[in-house]
């Protein structure tokens, strides 16, 4: 029979893994919309975006993102994570309309 | 004036009530405390300031009486578990309090000391610090390590616990600290109570004068509480946990006596030093300090002064009411059986981590009192079981 020390050593580690498995894909959302407006300052990128889902507008940011052209009420494919409170893009398409 | 006593005295009753509430952090009650219009609603911003700054003084002092007593914890008073525990076995838990007492007095003289430093020098070698953070943070786990006997089951721990806290700490749940620390520090103990069939002795009382008398000891624990508060102050990421490892590795190994005064000490100072950070650069340290500046939006150095000295007041005060309670508690924890009481407190703080952090929270508290548990059992120190903030907090601080 195993000891209460082995069960511990167990149960730490399996839930562990489990909470790091959780916490990465709960971190990870998708989102699809249209874009409202955006802000480029330097690297940085504030998109504000009426999701197709459920129609809230959800503000996305962008640490280290390149210049982008204007996306104004294109459909953008979102793939972000949260950090600090934030929404931090991760990949992003941008389709036509 | 009167609404600052009156804030003031309302504060000390408050944190008396949430420091002997098993498994509360000061940054939940201020947060309950100024959420709750009605009871702010009455005072100017002033009189709300001082009722913050008296509740967190308070409950600084008072919060060691659960820990000790009942073997619940959390962020500041997880380290002083274990061996406040071990005092609570020899009869001798009025004294473990009674020494957190004098380091929390000791914390407060030497806030007053500190506190022209922090305003003329702070801003100046601020970014310095914030630069060479991540070179400490790893000498101080890596030492953390060393020090034991068996170097990689220690690391091992220190290992699972980083990851363990980086995983709820991405899991976006209402306060991650809560299940995570009380099922370290305080869940596992009480765990490990209920199994055991701890049994409580008589307890001692031991004449204040005795301990006075021991002022070299004193020495040592205010020099460690000095050098290591004041870092964890004003830097982010940083903490009371923090300060207590690197406190500890000034002072004398095995003596608990100093290590209470010492967490005592760190526990009152990086509180009283989180406003005085407020005011010279202007950054909120601690949820307190968030809750102050939202309440004045320029501070100035008259609301400073008016800060320690509410600051000064309500922790003589708390001093005092956390030497009576002590001796109280002293009294009725003999009276009960430990495992029924230990029974009522694993039940309580499952409730307050499923209300408060949710279903996911639970699955922390369950795998961190594990860790908690298979560390006691291998004889590894539970200060490795920091590593659960350290981990992420040298991440935070990689330069590269």
């Amino acid at each position: 029979m195993l000891k209460l020390k082995e069960i511990s050593l167990i149960l730490s580690l399996s839930g562990i893994l489990i909470l790091l498995f959780i916490s990465q894909n709960r971190n990870i959302e998708h989102i699809e919309g249209h874009a409202i407006n955006f802000t480029n300052k330097g690297n940085s990128l504030i998109i504000n975006l009426r999701s197709a889902e459920n129609g809230i507008i959800e503000t996305l940011h962008c640490m280290d993102c390149e210049f982008l052209p204007n996306i104004e009420g294109k459909y953008l494919l979102i793939e972000a994570h949260y950090e600090n409170d934030k929404k931090i893009i991760d990949k992003m398409e941008i389709l036509d309309d | 004036m009167i609404e600052i006593i009156l804030g003031l005295l309302l504060g000390i009753f408050v944190g008396t009530i949430t420091g002997l509430i098993p498994g509360i952090h000061i940054n939940l009650v201020g947060g309950i405390a100024v959420s709750s219009a009605a009871v702010l609603s009455g005072l100017s911003p002033i009189g709300a300031v001082a009722f913050i700054v008296s509740i967190s003084i308070t409950h600084t002092f008072i919060d060691f009486i659960p820990s000790i007593f009942l073997g619940s914890s959390n962020e500041e008073t997880g380290l002083s578990v274990l061996p406040g525990h071990e005092f609570l076995k020899r009869g001798r838990a009025q004294e473990a309090i009674a020494l957190t007492v004098i380091g929390g007095l000791i914390g407060l003289i030497i806030l007053i000391i500190l506190t022209p430093l922090f305003i003329f020098i702070l801003p100046r070698v601020y970014t310095y610090f914030n630069n060479v953070m991540f070179f400490i943070l790893i000498f101080i786990s890596l030492f953390m390590i060393f020090i034991q006997e068996r170097k990689f089951l220690a690391f091992i721990i220190f290992m699972m616990a980083g990851f363990l806290g980086i995983a709820s700490f991405q899991l976006q749940i209402n306060q991650p600290l809560l299940p995570l620390l009380t099922g370290l520090f305080g869940g596992s103990s009480v765990f490990l109570s209920i199994i055991h069939k701890v049994k409580i002795p008589k307890q001692k009382k031991i004449p204040l004068r005795n301990l006075i008398r021991n002022k070299k000891d004193y020495l040592e624990s205010a020099g460690a509480i000095a050098l290591s508060s004041p870092l964890v102050s004003f830097l982010p990421g940083l903490g009371s946990g923090q300060a207590a490892i690197i406190g500890s590795t000034f002072i004398e190994e095995n003596n608990r006596k100093n290590f209470m005064v010492l967490l005592g000490g760190i526990n009152t100072l990086v509180m009283g030093l989180s406003f005085v950070v407020l005011y010279s650069i202007g950054k909120a340290r601690s949820g307190s300090a968030v809750f102050i500046s939202s309440l004045l939006e320029n501070m100035s150095l008259n609301n400073l002064w008016m800060i320690l000295v509410v600051t000064i007041i309500s922790g003589i005060l708390a001093a005092f009411l956390s030497l009576k309670l002590s001796g109280i508690f002293s009294r009725i924890i003999v009276r009960i059986s430990y495992r029924i009481i230990s029974v009522i407190v694993m039940l309580f703080l499952i409730s307050l981590i499923f209300f408060i952090s949710g279903p996911l929270g639970l699955i922390i508290f369950i795998t961190s009192t594990a860790l908690g548990i298979f560390t006691s059992l291998s004889e590894i120190r539970k200060t490795n079981l920091m590593g659960s903030i350290m981990l992420q907090t040298i991440l935070y601080y990689t330069p590269f």
